[in-house]
């Protein structure tokens, strides 16, 4: 397979697997707020930080910052961490790509494309912006569903589950990261009873994991046991450990992996020794920012080996 | 309400499904029965079926508009153009005879350029060619074949002549819209596949592989095959993708591809570097090498032409193929068929006046309002005149174009397109002009012609412009067996 392929198909996965996120995202956090008490002013400052842009601009506006998360979160086409963004450049990318998938993913990428297109702007208003959001979430999910029942497990596969598993990965280390805003700290133990841990549930329908948490955790919502689930349970197909362990199952069956394959082990015994009790009292944005540039260095190994050529 | 046929103009010029007397030709007999006993609500219906088929499939093509490249659906109309099999097989033939004497002239022209010497063409044509590439002479490709993909684009006039207009040996295009035509056509019209015998056109692609992976120069019968793209901002990237992936082939951009230091041509891949064996190019041949033609190509792979020269890649066109897209070089192609062939050519040219001679350009200049002037090397339908719905300054801006470089112009009188129906968004039918491009493969021994081809159609009332980078559309194009003995 072309370097070049492999890399499109590799950022292609990404591009997809992080509008679906980013969209779940949004629309779990919009939820959240509907919830919390009036006198509680979180707004939309904390979903845009784990993007890796600050939220000083926006967190001074009057409606919370929702307009501009939304644009910037969601609809602009210039903002590299919106939906709309991804779905644009996973086409394009798809253009070029389209000898190696089944032709229904082009059709579906292309009929997502073009119905974003007609009605995406309607993301801006609240009554019709879960539509928008469920569209995006489902269209990606439908040709996560090709890509999985009717593609050959050739190398063009291998280097579509490794972007969907690192980036995936790197989505949820950056999910959690939302409950490391200082805008969020509300004290567990202190909260009235109805939303304390609400934050957590946030996280968990923003990764889509309420369920499966709710059956693995058999009964309260608490912080440490939520970032057990996330980082480290070996079932929960969007936990870190998961993702990394489908990564190195690829890397395994890939020609010249001694490299990347090293990377992502190291990172994957690092999540694997994390104690998530020690977390929650104060350092988890630090180790989510360190797990983030171990995928980077994953990502640059990725880089070197297959896709420079 | 029915498609109302009584008021369709069938004698404007020659039309494709009617005679003159109103009366459907007989292989489009059948089509016009069916299409009669649809009431207008199921011929709209047809008709989104077929858009929503088009933006579905995303069959599309880019437009480069003001600095940004759009993609266009591809404009398309329900109602096929038909042709009798008997007819069709007259005209391949005499296809078939063209592209062996257009390889005989490359050849010839590489090697002793026996034609000069004969004065059958001047050498003054030669001498002046934009696509005659130096570096090639002395090169003989395998077979000796130079133009293995011609697309010839053929028109008829108001007689019901059907004249080769020009050939394209450069990089033709069109194919992919071909058999993405007739795909259209089988879901829109299912049940007129069963009843109409028509002649299938989806074994172009493997015939295109067999075409390319006869010219690997190793023994063996898996070549590594790759078709080089200029990449997804030009208008016929849909085809490269398409053909690429119908032949199974590696669609391939310049740095993906390098010569190393043994003259041989390699490809990056996962698993490293991969010898390549044929490359079915879509770049122009200036821009395939930035050592030997355009020094600023970014679409090209340093050293091809060095494997290509030494043997060890095949690159279908060949470079320089394209000496004979030329349309001066064109009127000589009657006279080429006599040279090497022996034979009369079986299809006509358009009659034609080459400026270069005196006389013929003194003759195009007196009559540059009833005349289509041609510049010798562009294509897309750019930089023509068609002198009847030219203004009179745009008439004599082209007089001064055409006495500043006699060579590069030629001049054919205006022909009257023949026409077929088109359905419109109301549910009436009017006339439009077309031509058809086929394709011709050309391997040892023997040349493959598309069954049919490409039919584009001047979507605009009275336009002869089918391009679709200028508003043509296009038709599925039927060659039917009518069951008649030829």
């Amino acid at each position: 397979m072309l370097s070049r392929v492999a890399d499109d198909l590799y950022w292609f996965a990404r591009y997809l697997r992080r509008a679906e996120n980013t969209a779940r995202l949004v629309s779990a956090h919009g939820h959240f707020l509907l919830d919390l008490p009036r006198e509680v002013e979180v707004g939309w400052g904390p979903i845009v930080a784990v993007t890796g842009k600050p939220l000083l601009e926006i967190e001074l506006e009057a409606d919370g910052g929702e307009h501009a998360a939304i644009e910037r979160l969601v609809v602009d086409l210039t903002s590299p961490v919106s939906a709309f963004y991804c779905i644009h450049h996973a086409r394009g990318l798809l253009r070029t790509l389209r000898d190696r998938v089944p032709r229904d993913v082009w059709e579906r990428l292309n009929g997502l494309h073009y119905r974003l297109q007609i009605e995406g702007s309607s993301a801006h208003n609240r009554l019709s912006r879960q539509r928008v959001l469920d569209r995006v979430i489902d269209g990606c999910m439908s040709i996560n569903g090709l890509l999985n029942t009717a593609m050959s497990r050739d190398l063009a596969h291998r280097f579509l589950s490794l972007g969907q598993s690192i980036e995936q990965a790197d989505m949820t280390s950056r999910i959690i990261d939302v409950r490391s805003s200082p805008l969020l700290d509300i004290d567990d133990a202190t909260a009235p009873s109805p939303f304390r841990n609400s934050q957590w549930m946030a996280v968990l329908h923003s990764l889509s994991a309420y369920h499966m948490y709710r059956r693995y955790g058999r009964g309260r919502i608490t912080g440490t046991r939520v970032l057990r689930f996330l980082l480290q349970n070996p079932d929960f197909p969007r936990s870190m450990s998961f993702c990394l362990k489908v990564a190195r199952a690829e890397l395994r069956a890939l020609p010249i992996n001694d490299v990347p394959l090293r990377h992502c082990e190291r990172l994957l015994g690092r999540i694997q020794d994390l104690d998530p009790l020690a977390l929650v009292t104060g350092k988890l944005h630090q180790v989510m920012n360190d797990l983030q540039a171990g995928l980077a260095d994953l990502d640059v190994s990725l880089t070197h080996h297959y896709f420079k050529g | 309400m029915a498609l109302d046929w009584q008021h369709y103009p069938a004698d404007l010029t020659y039309d494709e499904l009617f005679a003159a007397d109103g009366k459907p030709r007989a292989a489009a007999a059948a089509l016009i029965t069916y299409l009669q006993g649809k009431t207008q609500d199921e011929l709209e219906q047809h008709r989104i079926a077929a858009e929503l088929a088009i933006r579905v499939m995303g069959i599309s093509f880019t437009v480069y508009t003001e600095g940004q490249n759009v993609d266009r659906a591809w404009p398309f109309d329900v109602i096929p153009r038909v042709i009798d099999s008997r007819e069709w097989a007259h005209t391949a033939e005499g296809l078939r005879q063209r592209a062996r004497a257009l390889n005989h002239f490359i050849a010839d022209i590489y090697a002793d350029q026996r034609i000069l010497k004969a004065g059958v063409v001047p050498p003054e044509v030669l001498a002046d060619s934009v696509n005659f590439r130096p570096q090639c002479v002395g090169h003989r490709p395998p077979g000796d074949l130079w133009a293995h993909i011609c697309g010839s684009d053929l028109v008829r006039d108001d007689s019901g002549t059907l004249y080769v207009l020009e050939d394209n040996l450069r990089v033709p295009s069109g194919v992919s819209y071909m058999v993405e035509n007739r795909m259209i056509s089988k879901r829109v019209f299912p049940e007129l596949f069963k009843a109409i015998n028509i002649l299938p056109v989806d074994d172009y692609a493997t015939q295109l592989f067999e075409t390319l992976a006869d010219l690997s120069p190793r023994q063996g019968d898996d070549p590594t095959i790759v078709l080089l793209t200029p990449g997804i901002y030009n208008s016929a990237y849909f085809e490269h993708a398409w053909l690429a992936q119908q032949m199974g082939i590696e669609l391939v951009v310049g740095p993906d591809l390098y010569v190393d230091t043994d003259d041989c041509l390699y490809m990056r891949t996962v698993q490293g570097a991969t010898r390549v064996d044929v490359v079915y190019r879509r770049v122009d041949d200036l821009f395939i090498d930035p050592e030997v033609f355009r020094e600023d190509s970014m679409l090209g792979v340093h050293g091809l032409m060095r494997a290509w020269l030494k043997g060890n890649v095949a690159i279908a066109n060949a470079p320089g193929a394209g000496v004979a897209d030329d349309k001066v070089i064109y009127s000589y192609v009657p006279d080429m068929i006599k040279y090497y062939l022996g034979e009369e050519a079986k299809l006509p040219n358009v009659p034609s006046f080459r400026c270069m001679n005196r006389k013929e350009c003194d003759h195009v200049l007196a009559n540059l309002d009833s005349l289509v002037v041609k510049p010798a090397n562009e294509s897309g339908g750019y930089g023509m005149l068609i002198g009847p719905r030219a203004t009179a300054e745009e008439r004599t801006q082209f007089a001064e174009l055409i006495r500043a470089n006699p060579r590069n112009y030629m001049a054919q009188p205006t022909l009257s397109l023949s026409t077929a129906p088109i359905l419109m968004a109301d549910g009436s039918v009017e006339p439009r002009h077309l031509d058809l491009r086929p394709f011709i493969l050309s391997r040892a021994g023997h040349e493959e012609v598309t069954m049919g081809g490409l039919t584009r159609v001047a979507m605009v009332r009275g336009s002869l412009v089918v391009n679709s980078s200028q508003g043509g559309g296009a038709k599925d194009t039927w060659v039917v067996d009518t069951g008649g003995k030829a």
